[in-house]
Protein backbone atom coordinates (compact mmCIF):
# COMPACT_ATOMS: atom_id res chain seq x y z
CA UNK A 1 0.00 0.00 0.00
CA UNK A 2 2.72 2.33 0.49
CA UNK A 3 6.32 3.12 -0.32
CA UNK A 4 9.58 4.57 1.11
CA UNK A 5 9.47 7.22 4.12
CA UNK A 6 10.99 11.06 4.87
CA UNK A 7 12.38 10.65 8.11
CA UNK A 8 11.09 14.06 9.81
CA UNK A 9 13.06 15.70 12.67
CA UNK A 10 12.49 14.44 15.84
CA UNK A 11 11.52 16.65 19.24
CA UNK A 12 12.17 14.40 22.41
CA UNK A 13 9.46 12.89 24.02
CA UNK A 14 9.32 13.66 27.35
CA UNK A 15 6.48 12.21 29.84
CA UNK A 16 3.60 13.80 29.90
CA UNK A 17 2.17 15.19 33.10
CA UNK A 18 -1.08 15.47 34.82
CA UNK A 19 -1.63 19.07 34.76
CA UNK A 20 -5.17 18.43 36.37
CA UNK A 21 -4.12 18.25 40.07
CA UNK A 22 -7.83 20.08 41.47
CA UNK A 23 -10.16 21.72 39.52
CA UNK A 24 -9.63 24.84 40.73
CA UNK A 25 -6.55 25.42 38.60
CA UNK A 26 -8.61 24.61 35.48
CA UNK A 27 -9.08 27.83 32.93
CA UNK A 28 -12.51 29.48 31.75
CA UNK A 29 -11.59 29.95 28.45
CA UNK A 30 -11.80 26.18 27.13
CA UNK A 31 -14.98 25.32 27.01
CA UNK A 32 -14.95 23.21 30.53
CA UNK A 33 -18.46 22.00 31.30
CA UNK A 34 -19.58 20.46 34.47
CA UNK A 35 -22.39 18.38 34.28
CA UNK A 36 -24.47 16.52 36.90
CA UNK A 37 -27.18 14.49 36.60
CA UNK A 38 -29.41 11.38 38.30
CA UNK A 39 -27.30 10.13 40.48
CA UNK A 40 -27.26 9.43 44.09
CA UNK A 41 -27.14 12.02 47.11
CA UNK A 42 -23.59 11.85 47.64
CA UNK A 43 -23.31 12.78 43.87
CA UNK A 44 -25.21 15.74 44.50
CA UNK A 45 -22.52 16.99 47.62
CA UNK A 46 -19.72 16.11 45.30
CA UNK A 47 -20.85 18.25 42.12
CA UNK A 48 -21.87 21.19 45.01
CA UNK A 49 -18.06 21.01 46.54
CA UNK A 50 -16.48 20.81 43.01
CA UNK A 51 -18.69 23.97 41.77
CA UNK A 52 -17.99 25.91 44.57
CA UNK A 53 -13.70 25.47 44.05
CA UNK A 54 -14.11 25.02 40.19
CA UNK A 55 -14.24 28.07 37.41
CA UNK A 56 -17.81 30.12 38.21
CA UNK A 57 -18.51 29.72 34.60
CA UNK A 58 -19.04 26.02 34.82
CA UNK A 59 -22.37 25.07 34.30
CA UNK A 60 -24.18 23.11 36.65
CA UNK A 61 -26.37 21.03 35.80
CA UNK A 62 -28.92 17.94 37.02
CA UNK A 63 -28.68 17.29 40.92
CA UNK A 64 -28.89 14.02 42.88
CA UNK A 65 -31.58 12.23 43.68
CA UNK A 66 -31.70 9.01 45.91
CA UNK A 67 -29.23 6.39 45.59
CA UNK A 68 -27.72 4.18 42.56
CA UNK A 69 -28.96 1.22 43.03
CA UNK A 70 -27.42 -1.07 40.41
CA UNK A 71 -25.16 -0.26 37.27
CA UNK A 72 -28.14 -0.78 35.15
CA UNK A 73 -28.73 3.06 36.24
CA UNK A 74 -25.20 4.46 36.43
CA UNK A 75 -24.65 7.51 34.56
CA UNK A 76 -22.53 10.40 34.55
CA UNK A 77 -22.82 12.57 37.63
CA UNK A 78 -20.19 15.41 36.81
CA UNK A 79 -17.90 16.11 33.69
CA UNK A 80 -15.38 18.51 33.45
CA UNK A 81 -13.02 18.89 30.16
CA UNK A 82 -9.72 21.51 30.07
CA UNK A 83 -7.42 22.41 27.52
CA UNK A 84 -3.99 21.57 29.05
CA UNK A 85 -1.46 21.88 26.48
CA UNK A 86 -1.51 24.00 23.42
CA UNK A 87 -0.89 22.36 19.53
CA UNK A 88 2.28 24.32 19.64
CA UNK A 89 3.65 22.37 22.73
CA UNK A 90 2.11 19.02 21.69
CA UNK A 91 4.11 19.29 18.88
CA UNK A 92 7.43 20.57 21.24
CA UNK A 93 6.54 17.55 23.82
CA UNK A 94 5.62 14.79 21.87
CA UNK A 95 7.07 15.84 18.23
CA UNK A 96 3.32 15.76 16.49
CA UNK A 97 3.62 16.86 12.82
CA UNK A 98 0.46 18.28 11.61
CA UNK A 99 -0.82 15.63 9.03
CA UNK A 100 -3.55 15.25 6.59
CA UNK A 101 -5.87 13.40 9.00
CA UNK A 102 -6.66 13.57 13.06
CA UNK A 103 -5.43 11.55 15.29
CA UNK A 104 -6.72 11.14 18.99
CA UNK A 105 -3.88 9.54 21.44
CA UNK A 106 -4.50 8.63 25.29
CA UNK A 107 -1.57 9.66 27.45
CA UNK A 108 -2.72 8.78 30.40
CA UNK A 109 -6.37 7.47 31.87
CA UNK A 110 -6.82 6.95 35.55
CA UNK A 111 -9.60 5.96 38.04
CA UNK A 112 -9.42 7.41 41.79
CA UNK A 113 -9.75 6.59 44.33
CA UNK A 114 -7.94 3.52 44.15
CA UNK A 115 -10.60 1.86 46.51
CA UNK A 116 -14.16 2.70 47.21
CA UNK A 117 -17.30 1.42 48.63
CA UNK A 118 -20.71 1.49 47.41
CA UNK A 119 -21.86 4.94 47.39
CA UNK A 120 -18.93 6.72 46.60
CA UNK A 121 -17.65 8.17 44.24
CA UNK A 122 -14.80 7.28 41.51
CA UNK A 123 -13.34 9.86 39.21
CA UNK A 124 -12.12 8.63 35.74
CA UNK A 125 -9.18 11.78 34.56
CA UNK A 126 -8.17 10.87 30.74
CA UNK A 127 -5.00 12.98 29.46
CA UNK A 128 -5.26 12.68 25.94
CA UNK A 129 -3.88 14.87 22.08
CA UNK A 130 -6.02 15.76 19.27
CA UNK A 131 -4.14 15.88 16.68
CA UNK A 132 -5.29 17.57 13.23
CA UNK A 133 -4.20 18.96 9.86
CA UNK A 134 -3.06 22.67 10.10
CA UNK A 135 -5.53 25.20 9.82
CA UNK A 136 -8.46 23.07 12.08
CA UNK A 137 -10.15 24.80 14.14
CA UNK A 138 -12.21 21.90 15.98
CA UNK A 139 -12.90 18.19 15.61
CA UNK A 140 -15.63 16.63 17.08
CA UNK A 141 -14.33 14.34 19.61
CA UNK A 142 -16.24 11.46 21.27
CA UNK A 143 -15.18 9.99 24.66
CA UNK A 144 -16.75 7.07 26.65
CA UNK A 145 -16.19 4.75 29.12
CA UNK A 146 -17.11 1.32 30.02
CA UNK A 147 -17.35 -0.50 33.28
CA UNK A 148 -16.38 -4.18 33.45
CA UNK A 149 -16.17 -6.88 36.26
CA UNK A 150 -14.48 -10.13 35.56
CA UNK A 151 -14.54 -9.86 31.89
CA UNK A 152 -18.71 -8.59 31.81
CA UNK A 153 -19.23 -5.33 31.36
CA UNK A 154 -21.98 -3.89 33.96
CA UNK A 155 -22.48 -0.27 32.48
CA UNK A 156 -21.59 2.00 29.80
CA UNK A 157 -21.73 5.32 30.09
CA UNK A 158 -23.22 7.31 27.14
CA UNK A 159 -20.17 9.17 25.41
CA UNK A 160 -19.97 12.89 25.03
CA UNK A 161 -19.01 14.43 22.35
CA UNK A 162 -16.97 17.80 21.94
CA UNK A 163 -15.54 19.68 19.63
CA UNK A 164 -11.80 20.53 20.34
CA UNK A 165 -9.23 22.42 19.25
CA UNK A 166 -6.07 20.04 18.34
CA UNK A 167 -4.61 20.37 21.38
CA UNK A 168 -3.75 18.51 24.39
CA UNK A 169 -7.05 17.62 26.37
CA UNK A 170 -7.71 16.50 29.98
CA UNK A 171 -11.43 15.61 30.85
CA UNK A 172 -12.62 14.71 34.17
CA UNK A 173 -16.12 11.98 34.53
CA UNK A 174 -17.07 10.72 37.77
CA UNK A 175 -19.92 7.86 38.84
CA UNK A 176 -21.42 7.07 41.88
CA UNK A 177 -20.70 3.63 43.23
CA UNK A 178 -24.16 1.60 43.49
CA UNK A 179 -25.04 0.90 46.65
CA UNK A 180 -25.04 -2.85 46.04
CA UNK A 181 -22.23 -2.76 43.61
CA UNK A 182 -20.12 -6.51 44.53
CA UNK A 183 -16.93 -6.20 45.96
CA UNK A 184 -13.96 -6.57 43.90
CA UNK A 185 -11.60 -4.99 41.01
CA UNK A 186 -13.57 -3.37 38.24
CA UNK A 187 -11.96 -2.22 35.02
CA UNK A 188 -12.78 1.07 32.94
CA UNK A 189 -12.15 1.51 29.07
CA UNK A 190 -11.77 5.33 28.15
CA UNK A 191 -12.24 5.98 24.71
CA UNK A 192 -11.54 9.05 22.90
CA UNK A 193 -12.74 8.76 18.87
CA UNK A 194 -12.37 11.45 16.41
CA UNK A 195 -12.99 10.73 12.79
CA UNK A 196 -11.22 7.52 12.07
CA UNK A 197 -9.11 7.51 14.68
CA UNK A 198 -9.74 6.19 18.48
CA UNK A 199 -7.56 5.59 21.48
CA UNK A 200 -8.59 3.06 24.35
CA UNK A 201 -6.99 3.12 27.96
CA UNK A 202 -7.67 0.89 31.06
CA UNK A 203 -7.64 1.72 34.50
CA UNK A 204 -9.08 -0.01 37.74
CA UNK A 205 -10.38 0.26 40.88
CA UNK A 206 -11.68 -1.42 43.42
CA UNK A 207 -14.87 -1.70 45.13
CA UNK A 208 -14.77 -3.24 49.11
CA UNK B 1 59.66 -22.58 -11.32
CA UNK B 2 59.97 -19.14 -11.43
CA UNK B 3 57.07 -18.99 -13.69
CA UNK B 4 55.06 -20.80 -11.77
CA UNK B 5 55.94 -19.00 -8.64
CA UNK B 6 54.76 -16.15 -10.25
CA UNK B 7 51.30 -17.65 -11.50
CA UNK B 8 51.29 -18.93 -7.41
CA UNK B 9 51.46 -15.35 -6.45
CA UNK B 10 48.59 -13.72 -8.75
CA UNK B 11 46.68 -16.40 -7.66
CA UNK B 12 46.98 -15.72 -4.18
CA UNK B 13 47.07 -11.78 -4.85
CA UNK B 14 43.85 -12.33 -6.79
CA UNK B 15 42.26 -14.48 -4.18
CA UNK B 16 43.57 -12.08 -1.15
CA UNK B 17 41.48 -9.32 -3.43
CA UNK B 18 38.15 -10.91 -3.90
CA UNK B 19 38.45 -11.95 -0.35
CA UNK B 20 38.90 -8.33 0.84
CA UNK B 21 36.27 -7.23 -1.98
CA UNK B 22 33.65 -10.19 -0.25
CA UNK B 23 34.53 -8.46 3.12
CA UNK B 24 33.85 -5.17 1.99
CA UNK B 25 30.97 -6.23 0.88
CA UNK B 26 29.50 -7.86 3.40
CA UNK B 27 30.50 -4.79 5.82
CA UNK B 28 28.85 -2.41 3.37
CA UNK B 29 25.81 -4.26 3.53
CA UNK B 30 25.87 -4.73 6.92
CA UNK B 31 26.03 -1.02 7.82
CA UNK B 32 23.37 -0.18 5.17
CA UNK B 33 21.22 -2.91 7.02
CA UNK B 34 22.03 -0.75 10.42
CA UNK B 35 21.32 2.07 9.10
CA UNK B 36 17.99 1.13 7.59
CA UNK B 37 17.21 -0.17 11.35
CA UNK B 38 18.17 2.85 12.53
CA UNK B 39 15.84 5.25 10.67
CA UNK B 40 12.77 2.56 11.27
CA UNK B 41 13.18 2.62 14.92
CA UNK B 42 13.43 6.43 14.74
CA UNK B 43 10.17 6.55 12.48
CA UNK B 44 9.12 3.72 14.84
CA UNK B 45 9.55 6.06 18.03
CA UNK B 46 8.05 9.07 16.18
CA UNK B 47 4.47 7.11 15.35
CA UNK B 48 4.83 5.54 19.19
CA UNK B 49 4.77 9.07 20.30
CA UNK B 50 1.53 10.31 18.17
CA UNK B 51 -0.58 7.69 16.81
CA UNK B 52 -2.65 5.05 18.95
CA UNK B 53 -1.68 1.62 18.40
CA UNK B 54 -3.21 -1.31 19.70
CA UNK B 55 -0.46 -3.83 21.40
CA UNK B 56 -3.07 -6.22 22.33
CA UNK B 57 -6.30 -7.07 21.51
CA UNK B 58 -8.32 -9.49 18.88
CA UNK B 59 -7.22 -7.64 15.64
CA UNK B 60 -3.60 -7.10 16.71
CA UNK B 61 -3.19 -10.87 17.84
CA UNK B 62 -5.04 -12.06 14.37
CA UNK B 63 -2.67 -9.65 12.12
CA UNK B 64 0.59 -10.91 14.24
CA UNK B 65 -0.31 -14.43 13.63
CA UNK B 66 -1.60 -13.80 9.96
CA UNK B 67 1.89 -11.99 9.50
CA UNK B 68 4.02 -14.79 10.99
CA UNK B 69 2.36 -17.33 8.82
CA UNK B 70 3.50 -15.08 5.42
CA UNK B 71 6.51 -14.29 7.13
CA UNK B 72 7.63 -18.01 7.21
CA UNK B 73 7.23 -17.77 3.58
CA UNK B 74 8.81 -14.60 2.64
CA UNK B 75 11.62 -15.04 2.24
CA UNK B 76 14.49 -14.37 3.99
CA UNK B 77 15.36 -10.63 5.14
CA UNK B 78 17.72 -9.68 8.14
CA UNK B 79 14.78 -8.11 10.25
CA UNK B 80 12.46 -10.25 12.40
CA UNK B 81 8.90 -9.04 10.88
CA UNK B 82 7.40 -6.83 13.47
CA UNK B 83 3.64 -6.26 12.84
CA UNK B 84 2.13 -3.27 15.02
CA UNK B 85 -1.81 -2.07 14.31
CA UNK B 86 -3.27 0.87 14.53
CA UNK B 87 -6.36 2.32 16.56
CA UNK B 88 -7.80 3.96 12.64
CA UNK B 89 -11.11 2.96 11.22
CA UNK B 90 -9.49 4.28 7.79
CA UNK B 91 -8.21 1.22 5.69
CA UNK B 92 -4.10 1.55 5.23
CA UNK B 93 -0.95 -0.19 6.01
CA UNK B 94 2.34 0.70 5.12
CA UNK B 95 6.14 -0.47 6.23
CA UNK B 96 9.15 1.90 7.38
CA UNK B 97 11.96 -0.77 7.11
CA UNK B 98 13.64 -2.68 9.48
CA UNK B 99 11.00 -5.74 9.10
CA UNK B 100 8.18 -2.71 10.94
CA UNK B 101 4.86 -3.04 9.04
CA UNK B 102 2.27 -0.90 10.30
CA UNK B 103 -1.51 -2.03 9.84
CA UNK B 104 -5.00 -0.15 10.55
CA UNK B 105 -7.66 -1.51 12.13
CA UNK B 106 -9.06 -0.49 9.06
CA UNK B 107 -7.76 -3.02 6.94
CA UNK B 108 -10.84 -5.97 8.63
CA UNK B 109 -13.62 -3.84 7.81
CA UNK B 110 -12.42 -3.45 4.10
CA UNK B 111 -11.19 -6.87 3.23
CA UNK B 112 -13.31 -8.61 2.58
CA UNK B 113 -11.72 -12.32 3.52
CA UNK B 114 -8.64 -13.11 5.46
CA UNK B 115 -6.99 -13.63 1.33
CA UNK B 116 -7.56 -9.96 0.99
CA UNK B 117 -5.79 -9.14 4.49
CA UNK B 118 -3.08 -11.38 3.62
CA UNK B 119 -2.78 -9.57 0.55
CA UNK B 120 -1.94 -6.13 2.08
CA UNK B 121 0.59 -7.73 4.49
CA UNK B 122 2.39 -9.17 1.74
CA UNK B 123 2.23 -6.09 -0.44
CA UNK B 124 3.97 -4.59 2.53
CA UNK B 125 6.82 -7.48 2.99
CA UNK B 126 7.53 -7.28 -0.45
CA UNK B 127 8.40 -3.56 -0.01
CA UNK B 128 10.94 -4.95 2.75
CA UNK B 129 12.27 -7.96 0.82
CA UNK B 130 12.93 -6.09 -2.06
CA UNK B 131 15.21 -3.79 -0.84
CA UNK B 132 12.97 0.14 -0.65
CA UNK B 133 13.93 0.66 2.45
CA UNK B 134 18.01 -0.40 2.50
CA UNK B 135 19.20 3.42 1.17
CA UNK B 136 18.51 6.56 2.99
CA UNK B 137 15.74 8.49 0.99
CA UNK B 138 18.00 11.23 0.43
CA UNK B 139 20.40 8.81 -1.99
CA UNK B 140 18.12 7.55 -3.46
CA UNK B 141 17.68 10.46 -6.32
CA UNK B 142 13.66 10.82 -4.43
CA UNK B 143 11.70 12.05 -7.74
CA UNK B 144 10.05 15.18 -6.13
CA UNK B 145 7.57 14.30 -8.92
CA UNK B 146 5.81 10.74 -6.94
CA UNK B 147 3.28 11.18 -4.71
CA UNK B 148 3.24 11.47 -1.11
CA UNK B 149 0.89 11.02 1.71
CA UNK B 150 1.49 13.17 4.80
CA UNK B 151 0.48 11.31 7.71
CA UNK B 152 2.12 13.11 10.31
CA UNK B 153 4.81 11.26 12.20
CA UNK B 154 5.58 9.71 8.58
CA UNK B 155 5.63 10.83 5.23
CA UNK B 156 4.70 8.18 2.77
CA UNK B 157 6.20 8.72 -0.85
CA UNK B 158 4.95 6.59 -3.82
CA UNK B 159 7.11 5.18 -6.62
CA UNK B 160 4.84 3.55 -9.11
CA UNK B 161 7.77 1.30 -10.06
CA UNK B 162 8.64 0.05 -6.58
CA UNK B 163 4.30 -0.58 -6.17
CA UNK B 164 4.31 -2.80 -9.54
CA UNK B 165 7.42 -4.77 -7.76
CA UNK B 166 5.89 -5.00 -4.22
CA UNK B 167 2.83 -6.31 -5.61
CA UNK B 168 4.39 -8.67 -8.26
CA UNK B 169 6.37 -10.47 -5.28
CA UNK B 170 3.37 -10.17 -2.73
CA UNK B 171 1.58 -12.63 -5.35
CA UNK B 172 4.30 -15.40 -4.75
CA UNK B 173 4.67 -14.73 -1.23
CA UNK B 174 0.42 -15.38 -0.94
CA UNK B 175 0.75 -18.34 -3.00
CA UNK B 176 3.51 -19.72 -1.29
CA UNK B 177 1.82 -19.19 2.23
CA UNK B 178 -1.18 -21.09 0.69
CA UNK B 179 -3.78 -17.83 -0.30
CA UNK B 180 -5.07 -17.54 -3.42
CA UNK B 181 -3.23 -15.15 -5.11
CA UNK B 182 -5.95 -13.49 -7.16
CA UNK B 183 -7.18 -12.09 -3.72
CA UNK B 184 -4.31 -9.36 -4.52
CA UNK B 185 -6.46 -8.14 -7.50
CA UNK B 186 -9.94 -8.15 -5.98
CA UNK B 187 -8.37 -6.04 -3.13
CA UNK B 188 -6.67 -3.94 -5.99
CA UNK B 189 -10.14 -3.68 -7.64
CA UNK B 190 -12.36 -2.70 -4.75
CA UNK B 191 -9.82 -0.33 -4.05
CA UNK B 192 -10.49 1.88 -7.08
CA UNK B 193 -14.33 1.20 -7.25
CA UNK B 194 -15.06 1.31 -3.84
CA UNK B 195 -12.92 3.16 -1.84
CA UNK B 196 -13.19 7.15 -3.68
CA UNK B 197 -11.28 8.47 -0.67
CA UNK B 198 -8.28 6.21 -1.21
CA UNK B 199 -4.56 7.18 -2.07
CA UNK B 200 -4.00 7.89 -5.87
CA UNK B 201 -1.09 5.12 -5.80
CA UNK B 202 -3.81 2.71 -5.34
CA UNK B 203 -6.06 3.70 -7.96
CA UNK B 204 -3.44 3.36 -10.61
CA UNK B 205 -5.01 1.46 -13.17
CA UNK B 206 -1.11 -0.08 -13.83
CA UNK B 207 -1.08 -1.57 -11.02
CA UNK B 208 -4.76 -3.30 -11.93
CA UNK B 209 -3.27 -4.42 -15.56
CA UNK B 210 0.18 -5.44 -14.03
CA UNK B 211 -1.63 -7.95 -11.15
CA UNK B 212 -3.78 -9.11 -14.24
CA UNK B 213 -1.02 -9.82 -16.28
CA UNK B 214 1.09 -11.45 -13.41
CA UNK B 215 -2.02 -13.80 -12.36
CA UNK B 216 -3.00 -14.74 -16.36
CA UNK B 217 -2.82 -18.69 -16.28
CA UNK B 218 -2.32 -18.65 -12.46
CA UNK B 219 -4.93 -21.24 -11.36
CA UNK B 220 -7.13 -19.80 -8.53
CA UNK B 221 -6.63 -22.01 -5.54
CA UNK B 222 -5.69 -21.60 -2.31
CA UNK B 223 -7.01 -20.24 1.09
CA UNK B 224 -9.23 -17.25 0.71
CA UNK B 225 -11.16 -16.53 3.94
CA UNK B 226 -11.39 -17.96 7.89
CA UNK B 227 -13.71 -18.42 10.33
CA UNK B 228 -11.63 -15.91 12.77
CA UNK B 229 -11.29 -13.54 10.53
CA UNK B 230 -15.20 -13.43 9.55
CA UNK B 231 -16.10 -13.28 13.21
CA UNK B 232 -13.11 -10.52 13.60
CA UNK B 233 -14.79 -8.52 10.41
CA UNK B 234 -18.19 -9.01 12.06
CA UNK B 235 -17.43 -7.59 15.54
CA UNK B 236 -15.88 -4.55 13.80
CA UNK B 237 -18.73 -3.84 11.90
CA UNK B 238 -21.05 -3.42 14.72
CA UNK B 239 -21.10 0.07 16.12
CA UNK B 240 -19.20 0.60 19.07
CA UNK B 241 -21.95 1.50 21.59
Amino acid sequence: MSMSRTPRSVVAAVTASLLLASCSGMSSDTGNQLLGALGGAAAGAGIGALATKGDPKAALIGAAAGAVVGWGTVKLIQYYSQKTRTEEEEAKTFGYQPAEGTIVKIRNASASPAQVTPGQKVTFDTDYSVLAPSGTSSVAVQESWELSKDGAVVAKMPPRTEQREPAGWQSRASIDIPSNATTGTYVVKTRVEAGTSYDERLATFIVQ
Amino acid sequence: MIAAARARARLGAFCAAGLLALILGLIGTACADDAEARRARTTANRIEATWPLAGSGPIATYVRKLGARLGEKAGPTPYPWRFVVVRDRAANAFAIGGGRIYVNEGVVTFCENEAEVAAILAHEMAHQRAGHFRAAPASTGRDEANPRIDLGAVTQEIDPAKELEADRLALTILANAGYDPHAALSLALRQQTRDAGAAPHLQDPSRIDSLRAALAGVPVQGQLDSETFRALRQKQLQPVS
